[in-house]
């Protein structure tokens, strides 16, 4: 089988007016683990839904293992998914839930839901209205992956867990992978997605920005220092991969793109009294990349040779 | 097994079963209010000066005419009033909550995420809706036949049952009608209040239509009509309504089926 996992040509939905997708091409290959990224409201989730068939596109074609998701319920049976905005039936103990959902899907077998479950550190007879927002999060993912399905659709999956918790989904995610299956994520934030991703796709404002592999991808970070005394522009420098750079008396604030050495080194001839560096910004990576004065968006070659 | 063939009607039910106690319980409680009412009266004028308080014409309709007879009492009273109102409002909110209230709260995007066809979402929520009418129908139908044979009142089992029977399907019918209006608009309040408009404009047209010359004879149009039009507590089943009534559930579901398979579901 050669079919795309996901195939999405010129795909646009609007909301009466508002724009959510505009003319999407996306090509997820089978086996992979497709990372799915953009700010809040820039058309993730709406991809999502859409390939679910909870949507219908108003134009372009979606097309998930060569099916169309509208021809059928029987597509849906070889996905599994997390929703975005998880919402749950409270009134049930966990293990109820889940096996409703698992005779959706004409079984599930037990032993797979109990080690899913033990796993994550969810307790199946906890009544779902008593848990807490990441253990929610858990019955979501069970439901997700208890099925082994050939595709997972996982709308930013890691909210609300916390650290433990995300490295074991991590890892589930990896072994989904490695047994041969696909999974789509979206997320947010570039960090939860570049331990496991094989490629991202970066969305924006409904468009599809650019597809690379993740080692290509520059990291840009902001940083802000503080100094004991007033600093000049002279004093400082031109540590490498620094721009953006604003001082004003003994308050610096800049970016810089890529290991952060030689700005730190540059700052230690100073007295620091404090010193952030925010992790790897996503918006900060399309507004260098597209919205910078220069010349046009730079290849993925080019973007290796700058790392 | 139910609950593996249609695991969407049977947790549903699953879901109701403690307001469905609640609900048969209030039932059976309005009827052992009302009925004693009539023993009470029976063979008095308060009843008939009651009635002869309101116009001939909706007397008739509404069965106070034959509010001296038992049967005509239990009818006009249990089946045309009380209990109906009751049952409407179960049905219209149990259809309400299956498509638009599930929506609203978000939890239909996931349901819908597994191997379930918006057609089959429809069918076993109708399903549910006909199963939970019924049982509270048969609730008031069992309480008023006990509570007639204990007070001795003169009663068919058989106009019972008939009243009974119609009466799960107008509710039925009802609360199809909030599933198809859902399946359009999806949102909850909205639903709710063009169903019960609906509803009470059916109502109205039986009632009244028969003194308003411009609708006269349209009330025959009506569901409340097919239901309580043949007198079935005193008369018996009135098959042609109870066919359709049945027809409307059918119409509604069909709709219902089509106007969801073509949108969007909202978060």
């Amino acid at each position: 089988m050669t079919q795309h996992a996901i195939h999405a040509v010129g795909l646009t939905k609007d909301y009466g007016g508002r724009r959510g997708l505009d003319r999407l091409d996306m090509t997820v290959e089978q086996g992979e683990v497709f990372g799915f990224l953009g700010p809040n409201g820039a058309g993730k989730s709406t991809t999502i839904r859409l390939i679910l068939d909870l949507l219908r596109p108003t134009a372009g074609t979606i097309r998930v293992f060569g099916v169309d998701p509208a021809s059928g319920p029987g597509l849906r049976s070889r996905i599994g998914y997390l929703p975005g905005e998880l919402a749950l039936d409270g009134r049930h103990q966990v293990g109820e839930l889940l096996g409703f959902f698992a005779r959706l899907r004409g079984g599930v077998p037990a032993a797979r839901v109990a080690d899913l479950a033990d796993r994550l550190g969810l307790d199946l007879s906890r009544q779902v209205r008593s848990l807490s927002k990441g253990n929610k999060q858990k019955v979501g993912i069970v439901a997700a992956f208890m099925h082994e399905p050939d595709l997972l659709v996982l709308d930013e999956p890691t909210s609300g867990l916390d650290p433990i918790v995300q490295q074991t989904f991590l890892a589930m995610v990896r072994e989904a992978r490695d047994a041969g299956r696909t999974v789509f994520m979206s997320s947010h934030v570039l960090n939860e997605v570049e331990e496991t991703a094989d490629r991202v796709a970066i969305v924006r404002d409904g468009r599809l920005v650019m597809v690379s592999d993740l080692s290509s991808l520059q990291r840009v970070r902001r940083f802000e220092v503080t100094f004991a005394h007033p600093v000049t522009a002279t004093e400082l420098g031109a540590p490498r991969g620094v721009a953006d750079l604003q001082l004003s008396g003994s308050r610096l604030q800049g970016t810089v793109d890529g290991e952060v050495d030689d700005l730190v080194k540059a700052l230690a001839r100073h007295t620091v009294v404090s010193l952030r560096v925010e992790d790897p910004n996503l918006e900060e990576l399309f507004l260098r990349q597209y919205q910078a004065p220069g010349p046009a968006p730079r290849t993925n070659q080019e973007l290796q040779h700058v790392r | 097994m139910f609950a593996d063939r249609m695991p969407i009607a049977a947790k549903t039910l699953y879901d109701a079963r403690r307001s469905l106690g609640f609900w048969a319980l209030a039932l059976v409680v309005v009827v052992a209010v009302n009925v004693p009412v009539f023993s009470q009266y029976e063979n008095t004028d308060v009843l008939t000066a009651q009635a002869e308080a309101l116009p001939e014409s909706l007397r008739e309709t509404l069965g106070m005419d034959q509010i001296a007879t038992a049967a005509g009492y239990i009818q006009s009273t249990i089946f045309g009033l009380n209990a109906l109102v009751l049952l409407l409002i179960f049905a219209i909110g149990f259809g309400t909550r299956s498509l638009a209230g599930e929506e609203e709260a978000g939890t239909l995007d996931l349901l819908l995420a597994h191997p379930v066809s918006r057609r089959r979402l429809v069918v076993e929520r109708v399903a549910a809706l006909a199963v939970g009418a019924t049982a509270l129908s048969s609730a008031i139908g069992v309480s008023v036949w006990g509570f007639a044979a204990w007070l001795g009142l003169d009663v068919r089992a058989s106009g019972i049952a008939a009243a009974s029977l119609a009466l799960s399907l107008l509710a039925t019918a009802c609360g199809t009608l909030a599933v198809a209006v859902g399946a359009a608009l999806g949102r909850r309040g909205v639903v709710l209040a063009m169903t019960a408009g609906a509803v009470v404009m059916a109502y109205l047209l039986w009632a009244v239509g028969p003194q308003v010359p411009a609708v006269n004879g349209l009330e025959r149009l009506s569901p409340f009509d097919w239901y309580l039009g043949s007198d079935p507590v005193v008369n018996g089943a009135d098959r042609p309504g109870l066919a359709l009534l049945a027809m409307l559930t059918v119409a509604c579901a069909s709709a219902a089926v089509v106007l969801f398979e073509r949108r969007d579901i909202r978060t």
